[in-house]
């Protein structure tokens, strides 16, 4: 196990993994948030592909419609 | 596009700016916007917009104002609950300014008139408060080529950006490929949101419309801009067009509007044959009234809520601690769960199933169906 830091907070995962699989472990839904990796902005097709590592910084915004 | 001696002195502090000047107060009165939703977001857009004389505003509302909206809905008064919210946002805005003129569309956007609603304004804003409506909006604005201006809101927190993939900047789909299953993101109305939260974003939304009409600034194309109310933070993601994407991409497998409520998961109920695993509140009233029927009715919402309103006799078992708690229950009884609304008693029924409770029903409509339905006394909140 290893941490990365997501939204400013150290969040302990199995590392290295593709972001899908470090956003499902976290239990949310990868097609309904936003996500920004080392300061990078990251489509949603490539989150498969796209590996974490520890000590990676992401921001993850999650989907509201309140309006 | 002319000012007359009226406007200029109106518009002063604009035509001395130099971003703004004479010019540019001029693109302004030019522009047309459509704000669809006249509730927390689109009161201060729909009002700050016809102050800074912008010359046509549309409204797209079919709601009627209720005293819940009054919170945030600055658009709104308390002489006008029960009203259209088109018609009361209408009389609000042009006694901000005559020279905005207004056009009400009193109708649900759908899938039928949205390009035809659209089509006629320079930009849209998005003042909507569920997923079918935004993805509509979104792909609408993409078929159109018009920019959408996007805020959203809840709770404490909010997001603002600007899509608009024909100037090279994401969509909504780029950010959002697929809404949430139906339940899983709570509404304002289930989860609550600061009075002043949508004046905030939907300022942020304003501005950026302004910008866009005078050419002028760096747009929130690009950009999604979320803010934390608790905090008083606000933090800036980038965004980037997605090549994948299913209406904006390289190879965009949507050409038409689709049904949006299908594709947000919202299964319409067949009318007259309900869920065989809901009961109405007027089952509920027997159950409480007739003990020896062996039906205990138990309240799921969270303790505060319990606080505002509760039905004498229910006892309360929050949803959030159903987990650690079932074991209170009998596994063997007949149990009716109630909410607020129904969305919740129907998550806890599906946890109970799980544990083995074979005879659990969820209220429909909750304790607010309860308070127009059989005791008025409750409030409703």
């Amino acid at each position: 196990m290893n941490s990365i830091i997501a939204n400013g907070k150290s969040v302990a995962a199995q590392l290295p993994s593709t972001l899908e699989h470090f956003l499902v472990a976290q239990q949310l839904l990868p097609r309904s948030v936003v996500v920004e990796h080392n300061g990078e902005a990251v489509a949603p097709s490539e989150f498969s592909l796209r590996q974490v590592c520890a000590g990676d910084r992401l921001e993850i915004v999650k989907i509201v419609a309140g309006g | 596009m002319e000012l007359n001696n009226e406007e200029i002195r109106r518009y002063s502090r604009h035509l001395i700016l130099p971003e703004v000047g004479l010019a540019g107060q001029k693109k302004i009165k030019a522009t047309s916007v459509l704000c669809i939703g006249a509730g927390g977001l689109g009161s201060p857009i729909a009002m700050y917009l016809a102050a800074a004389g912008i010359g046509k505003i549309g409204i797209v509302d079919f709601d009627t104002v209720d005293y819940s909206n009054l919170q945030r809905q600055i658009l709104h008064t308390d002489a006008d609950v029960g009203r259209s919210k088109a018609e009361s946002a209408k009389e609000t805005i042009q006694g901000i300014n005559p020279h905005c003129e207004v056009v009400i569309h009193n109708t649900r956007i759908s899938s039928e008139n949205a390009l035809d609603l659209i089509r006629p304004y320079d930009i849209v804003v998005d003042g909507t408060d569920n997923f079918p409506t935004r993805y509509l909006t979104n792909d609408a604005c993409v078929l159109l080529k018009k920019p959408n201006v996007y805020g959203s809101i809840f709770r404490f927190e909010g997001q603002a950006s600007v899509f608009a993939p024909h100037l090279g900047g994401p969509c909504y789909r780029c950010l959002y490929p697929e809404p949430p299953p139906p339940g899983m993101v709570p509404s304002c109305a289930e989860g609550g949101v600061l009075g002043v939260l949508p004046g905030i974003i939907g300022c942020i939304q304003a501005t950026e419309i302004l910008k866009l009409a005078i050419g002028k600034g760096h747009s929130l194309t690009g950009r999604l801009v979320l803010f934390n109310a608790l905090d008083m933070k606000f933090r800036e993601l980038k965004l980037r067009r997605d090549p994948q994407c299913p209406i904006c991409g390289d190879h965009p497998t949507i050409k038409e509007l689709i049904d949006y409520e299908t594709f947000c998961g919202i299964v319409p109920e067949p009318e007259n044959t309900g869920n065989p695993d809901e009961v109405t509140v007027q089952d509920m009233k027997k159950a409480l009234d007739n003990p020896s029927l062996g039906i205990k009715v138990v309240d799921v919402r969270e303790a505060d809520e319990y606080e505002i309103a509760k039905v004498a006799g229910v006892p309360l078992l929050p949803l959030s601690e159903l987990q650690s708690r079932f074991t209170e229950l009998d596994p063997n009884t007949q149990y009716y769960l109630h909410c607020k609304a129904g969305v919740r008693s129907m998550k806890a029924l599906a946890f109970l199933r799980q544990q083995g409770f074979k005879y659990v029903k969820s209220v429909k409509g909750g304790i607010t169906a309860w308070s127009d339905e059989i005791d008025r006394n409750v409030p409703r909140y």
